[in-house]
């Protein structure tokens, strides 16, 4: 029973979200970033604001009838972990190109894998980024 | 119908060697993507789309058919070797196949499984060719008020279907259409929420938004899930040494034609519908199988019949999927979906049109997607015991590999680093959706539709001229409205049940 009302509550905390994302569109981002017009049955705020209303209205109805939601994710430390390295190498590509990254991005995550046999963290470094490469170079296409 | 010449002319594009090659290295690649447990077709060919931009729009079509097709064979695979189905669609293999493999048949349980996939993949396909030009004569008819009922119909049946809960659909599908306004208004031609970055005037990406959503949040997954595992790579299955124990007989393909032709006409029946999958009908073959007498093999102790059923039946759906696409240009599944940015990177847009506009093409797609079939049936059988090693690959090879191609074939496409961040973003929202339990599937498929939504919409409000009661004089889209409400309802609280 515990864990049942543990993921009501979530729901109904994912329904307060849900509303709290409607109000910053309704109140901020439409005005914001959406031009108005005085003619025509569909102006540019139209789409935005019947899917802002809808959202609203449906996140309403999760805190009034909570959905059954998810079990909490035991992966959560490492995902948050692969995600910033996964932004670092995103980041470091744009800046240094795919060539020199892709070895080191390719070697680290098999790492993170626990792989911790050398040919095969060689092979992961070496393979992949060299065959990517290889295929681009073949396409005529230019590489980050 | 279009001209039979159009018809011919089509086919003959199709049967070409580039062609050829094209669909049979899909193929391959949907073996091996299919093979592997937790890539897939679908994770593929989101990856795929991107370098088929070079490609001639019929060839990178049936390329991407290609991979899904071989992909709903690959599932296969590690669900009959390891009992670890590779694809969702293949996990009602697994009742019949693995226990087959383990008694040292795992040869023949995979020809079995390679046999039925082709037969129900080839007679949707067939239904397909015959179906899809008449639906699409008839859908021409509609006017955008049905056309805007048909939508709102479709987002409705697979917010109540897919996930667990109708409002977390009907959320996703909201914000789907809410992420297609990003760009410039159709109407008027101001930018709406670019946030001052000039890259987001074209709308955000579909192939970013694609690739991030569906490949790279999977792979980043897999790769949190595998944090410092050190795991062997699962025993070999042993096989007999008894010559018909490697094959399938004609006579054991024939003693399953009640569970092929069941299974088709499932698969077909729940293709054709959008929301359902090849999972729901791969379990519904098997269940209807079940009722029935299973001869000297119980079920689930390794009957053919069994692995006949579920096959045919999780294969049926992909040609079917194609019929509510083709037809009135609604995609019947994440695959579907994905087809569709690849027809509109090609600047086709999918719809009932194109069998006016494009017939050359799509008879082209349905040669190809025969094509596709043979080259299942033989490609399958000469690659079994390659694939048998490949469900054993190493994922510190096979992520990482799939992390930098989902990086490369996104920055191809969208021409710049943008478009990766763009990715990299999508995989975000990906993951919390599916941690707080909102359905990306109908997020995705919403924002694909969400351009030709918002024209039905305004198209359909200049016709009613604001007027709510002016519905009346459209009783067929008013009909589709109450049914879509209805509908909702009564498929979710099933769905709760």
């Amino acid at each position: 029973m515990a864990s049942e009302d543990g993921r009501t509550s979530d729901s109904r905390l994912i329904g307060v979200a849900v509303l709290l994302f409607a109000a910053i569109l309704w109140f901020w981002a439409i005005p914001a970033q959406v031009d108005t017009a005085d003619y025509g049955w569909m102006r540019p705020r139209t789409l935005p604001q019947i899917t802002t209303v809808a959202m609203a209205l449906f996140g309403l109805g999760l805190l009034v009838k909570p959905a059954p939601s998810e079990s909490a994710n035991p992966i959560r430390g490492p995902l948050i972990a692969v995600l910033v390295l996964v932004a670092i190498a995103v980041w470091a590509i744009g800046q240094f190109g795919f060539v020199v990254c892709a070895s080191p991005l390719a070697f680290a995550l098999a790492l993170f894998l626990g792989e911790r046999r050398w040919s095969w963290l060689v092979a992961s470094a070496l393979i992949a980024p060299f065959a990517i490469w290889g295929f681009v170079i073949l396409l005529g296409r230019p590489l980050p | 119908m279009p001209p039979i010449d159009i018809v011919f002319a089509g086919f003959a594009d199709a049967f070409t060697f580039t062609g050829l090659a094209f669909v049979a290295f899909g193929v391959l690649i949907g073996h091996m993507v299919g093979a592997i447990p937790g890539i897939g077709p679908v994770m593929a060919m989101a990856i795929a789309i991107p370098f088929t931009f070079v490609m001639h729009p019929l060839v990178a079509i049936s390329f991407l058919v290609g991979i899904n097709k071989g992909g709903l064979f690959g599932g296969a695979i590690p669900a009959i070797l390891m009992n670890t189905p590779g694809t969702p669609d293949a996990a009602a293999t697994t009742f019949d196949g693995h226990p087959l493999a383990k008694k040292g048949k795992p040869v023949k349980a995979l020809k079995m499984a390679l046999f039925s996939s082709v037969t129900g993949d080839t007679l949707s396909d067939l239904v397909l060719i015959l179906a899809a030009a008449p639906i699409a004569a008839l859908a021409l008819k509609a006017g955008p008020v049905e056309v805007l009922a048909i939508l709102i119909l479709a987002f409705a049946v697979m917010s109540s279907l897919v996930g667990r809960s109708l409002l977390k659909g009907l959320i996703a599908t909201a914000a789907g259409l809410l992420l297609a306004t990003v760009g410039l208004d159709p109407e008027q031609g101001s930018p709406r929420f670019d946030f001052g970055w000039f890259e987001l005037y074209d709308g955000v990406s579909l192939v970013a938004v694609a690739v991030g959503m569906l490949a790279l949040s999977e792979v980043l997954r897999r790769i949190a899930q595998g944090w410092g595992r050190t795991s062997a790579p699962p025993a070999a299955t042993p096989q007999s040494d008894a010559p018909g124990d490697a094959r399938v007989s004609l006579r054991e393909y024939a003693s399953a034609w009640r569970e092929l032709a069941r299974g088709a006409g499932i698969g077909t029946i729940l293709g054709a519908l959008p929301g359902l999958g090849s999972t729901a009908a791969a379990f519904m073959s098997y269940a209807a199988a079940k009722r029935t007498d299973p001869g000297p093999v119980p079920w689930g102790e390794g009957n053919l019949r069994g692995i006949a059923a579920t096959e045919a039946a999780n294969s049926a759906v992909m040609g079917a999927n194609l019929i509510p696409l083709l037809g009135i240009g609604i995609p019947g599944s994440i695959s579907a979906a994905l087809l569709i940015s690849a027809f509109m990177i090609h600047g086709i847009q999918p719809g009932p049109l194109l069998f006016e506009t494009q017939a050359r093409l799509i008879y082209g797609l349905f040669g190809a997607m025969l094509m596709a079939n043979a080259c299942n049936l033989v490609l399958g059988q000469l690659t079994l015991r390659l694939w048998t090693r490949v469900v054993r690959a190493p994922e510190s090879i096979v992520l990482p590999t799939a992390l930098l191609a989902c990086i490369v074939g996104v920055y191809l496409s969208t021409g710049g680093m943008f478009g990766v961040w763009i990715m990299f973003i999508a995989a975000l929202v990906s993951l919390c959706m599916q941690a707080t339990g909102f359905p990306v599937i109908v997020f995705i498929i919403a924002f694909f539709l969400g351009a030709r939504f918002e024209r039905s919409l305004s198209q359909s409000l200049s016709i009613l001229d604001g007027r709510p009661e002016a519905l009346l004089e459209h009783p067929l889209a008013l009909a589709i409205f109450v049914l879509s409400v209805v509908l909702a309802i009564l498929l979710s609280r099933r769905g709760a049940a």
